[in-house]
């Protein structure tokens, strides 16, 4: 399990993470979104221990997470852009993790078939997806018990991202805890049972995405004249209106607001999917992002 | 660690290739192909050759050990991995350093060989293995403090301007005392010995002495023209000093490996054992140079290339006032010892 408690980082005056508090359950697939510079990438560098925390705790398993081997024994991180030397093929990179995992050659050689890599060719001549490619496999192959990715489906193709998600769900089953973080949430829906949304130095919302999307509705309505946002009786995140068509996103359960909007004599109610892209922009567009 | 370092010491043998390859085209292939007859008179400055090569590698091995901390990415990998910062050092360091010690051990025997094939009957071949011997503690002495000063720099370039500036502090602070003294006191007279102050002066010295005896040249003791001098008292000095540097170096290096913060990959490097000493250390004892000397023109531009050299340490001309404040007292204080030296003279 991993628990984070009252995490603090500052690169020198500015301030990155401010009283982050968040559990990861064991076995869990955990969505890290937030917008461009919420801190993602540092929480996942802190996780694994390539940064120290200035205040509050990581502990994995019980033990903090810095300069600990026995922890970190179990952990991979596959950052946004990985390292290579000069002159490195793939079998040569493959020699510096077996130092420190225990390698499975039959899952790498398979996701090798499956990509169409050659391990002995130099990683200099890969494509950005190529590269991807290459270092999801050796990540899944060395079959850690905590998974880091920072935006791990960046540059692979649909094909690709399929495989990978399909592996990531194998290591779950296998009882591994993955953390990803990424801004490809339609991925992260297939795969993560639960988010954590990053902003304003902190975790805004983190749970279970099922139970955050049952918490939120979407809806078109169809009023027989022109209505305003203060007219809604509802907790709104998001409200658009275009004559007398109004697009809403609201909180609160769903037939709570059917009611109080059917109370209002609409001529028509349309309820519109949600998924977690919507959730997400609906979050952070109610914080006054971009606007 | 075990396991890492057993890989780590296979990856060092493409440097040990390249160190070897230069210690037999630059101190082997002279002493195979010099001439019989002529193979006493050009052993000495062939002697030197192996010294060069050597101090090269000592200073340029710690770049590759530990360039892995001056680019983030590779920061972000090794940090990662289940190996903590201070193995990561030692195992790095300590592969670097048998590598070296590997390389100059085949080219010395090598070379050895042929010494021992060609040289005349009278050659005291045991002072080769003295040689041999004294050579690995000053080697120790140039790469543990190139590794110490390379290591102190979040950049590539900050890591390469203190390994070159950290080689040449105690002689530049040695070489400012000497002058000053020199002018205060027309009795003292000043014979360049700021030189054995420089970290690889222990090797190049101990090499020439045993040199000197192998073919013959020497057999006193002391190590200079057969009397006691200023050399040798200089001499004497600096190889505690540079132990002690070398002791510090070391110890330096470890222990601030483990709140090494990954985040400073690539920033302005702001170690206390980086630009804050040595850019003051430099400026005091230049200033007080050309103050003793009253060259006032020289003087005036060594304090202009330290404002400039704190700007492109800081990457801006808008210095805050510490900084401000440490250089203008570098250059203040180096300029008024300068000055009373100067003062001296002339009362």
């Amino acid at each position: 399990m991993i628990e984070i408690k009252n995490l603090f980082k500052s690169y020198k005056d500015k301030k990155v993470l401010q009283d982050v508090t968040l559990t990861v359950e064991d076995g869990s697939v955990l969505g890290l979104v937030g917008i461009n510079g919420a801190g993602k990438s540092t929480l996942l560098r802190l996780l694994s221990g390539v940064l120290n925390a200035d205040g509050g705790s990581i502990l994995i398993d019980g033990e903090p997470v810095y300069e600990n081997e026995k922890v970190k024994n179990g952990i991979f991180f596959l950052p946004d852009d990985p390292y290579y030397g000069s002159g490195v093929t793939g079998d040569s990179l493959i020699k510096l993790y077996r130092q420190f995992y225990t390698f499975n050659d039959s899952v790498f050689d398979e996701y090798m078939q499956k990509f169409s890599l050659n391990p002995q060719k130099h990683i200099r001549n890969f494509s950005k997806g190529m590269k991807r490619q290459l270092f999801v496999s050796i990540a899944l192959a060395c079959k850690p018990k905590y998974l880091f990715l920072d935006e791990a489906f960046d540059g692979l193709d649909p094909l690709a991202r399929l495989e990978f998600k399909r592996g990531i769900i194998e290591l779950q089953q296998e009882g591994s805890t993955v953390v990803i973080a990424s801004h490809s949430l339609r991925e992260l829906e297939d795969i993560c049972d639960s988010f954590a949304l990053l902003d304003n130095l902190s975790v805004k919302s983190y749970g279970k995405i099922d139970g955050a999307l049952d918490k939120i509705v979407k809806l078109q309505i169809v009023f027989d004249r022109e209505v305003s946002r203060e007219e809604l009786p509802l907790n709104l995140v998001k409200f658009e209106r275009t004559g007398r068509v109004v697009r809403i996103v609201a909180r609160g359960e769903k037939q709570e607001i059917m009611d109080r909007i059917s109370a209002m004599r609409p001529a028509v109610i349309d309820e519109i999917p949600m998924d977690f892209e919507d959730l997400f922009i609906a979050e952070v567009e109610d914080k006054g992002y971009l606007k | 660690m075990k396991k890492y370092f057993l890989y780590r010491l296979k990856k060092c043998l493409i440097p040990f290739a390249v160190i070897l390859l230069a210690g037999l085209l630059f101190y082997v292939m002279p002493l195979a192909i010099a001439e019989g007859a002529r193979f006493k008179i050009e052993y000495e400055d062939m002697s030197y050759n192996i010294v060069w090569v050597f101090i090269a590698a000592c200073a340029i091995m710690p770049v590759w050990c530990f360039d892995y901390r001056t680019n983030k990415r590779s920061a972000d990998l090794y940090y990662s991995l289940p190996i903590n910062r201070t193995h990561i050092a030692v195992t790095h360091f300590l592969t670097g350093f048998i590598t070296i010690v590997a390389a100059y051990t085949a080219v010395f025997w090598v070379g050895f060989i042929i010494i021992a094939a060609k040289a005349p009957a009278n050659f005291a071949l045991i002072n080769q293995l003295y040689m041999y011997l004294t050579a690995l503690p000053c080697m120790y002495i140039i790469y543990s403090v190139a590794s110490f000063a390379f290591t102190r720099g979040n950049n590539f370039i900050d890591g390469l301007i203190f390994l070159i500036a950290y080689a040449f502090a105690l002689g530049v602070v040695a070489f400012a005392v000497q002058e000053i003294i020199e002018c205060a006191d027309d009795n003292y007279i000043y014979n360049e010995d700021s030189t054995f102050y420089l970290t690889f002066a222990p090797f190049a010295v101990l090499n020439e002495y045993f040199a000197d005896r192998t073919a013959g040249y020497s057999n006193s003791v002391l190590l200079f023209g057969g009397t006691w001098g200023s050399e040798e008292v200089h001499f004497l000095i600096s190889v505690p000093l540079l132990t002690i540097a070398s002791v510090l170096a070391t110890t330096g290096l470890f222990a601030s490996e483990r709140n090494n913060k990954a985040e400073n990959c690539e920033q302005v490097s702001d170690s206390i054992s980086g630009y804050k000493i040595l850019l003051p250390l430099y400026m005091f004892c230049m200033c007080a140079y050309f103050a003793a000397v009253t060259e006032i023109l020289a003087l005036c531009v060594t304090a202009l290339v330290g404002f400039f050299a704190t700007v492109l340490w800081k990457r801006t001309f808008k210095l805050d006032k510490i900084t401000l404040l440490i250089y203008l007292v570098a250059v203040l204080a180096g300029m008024a010892a300068g000055f009373t030296a100067y003062i001296f003279t002339i009362t």
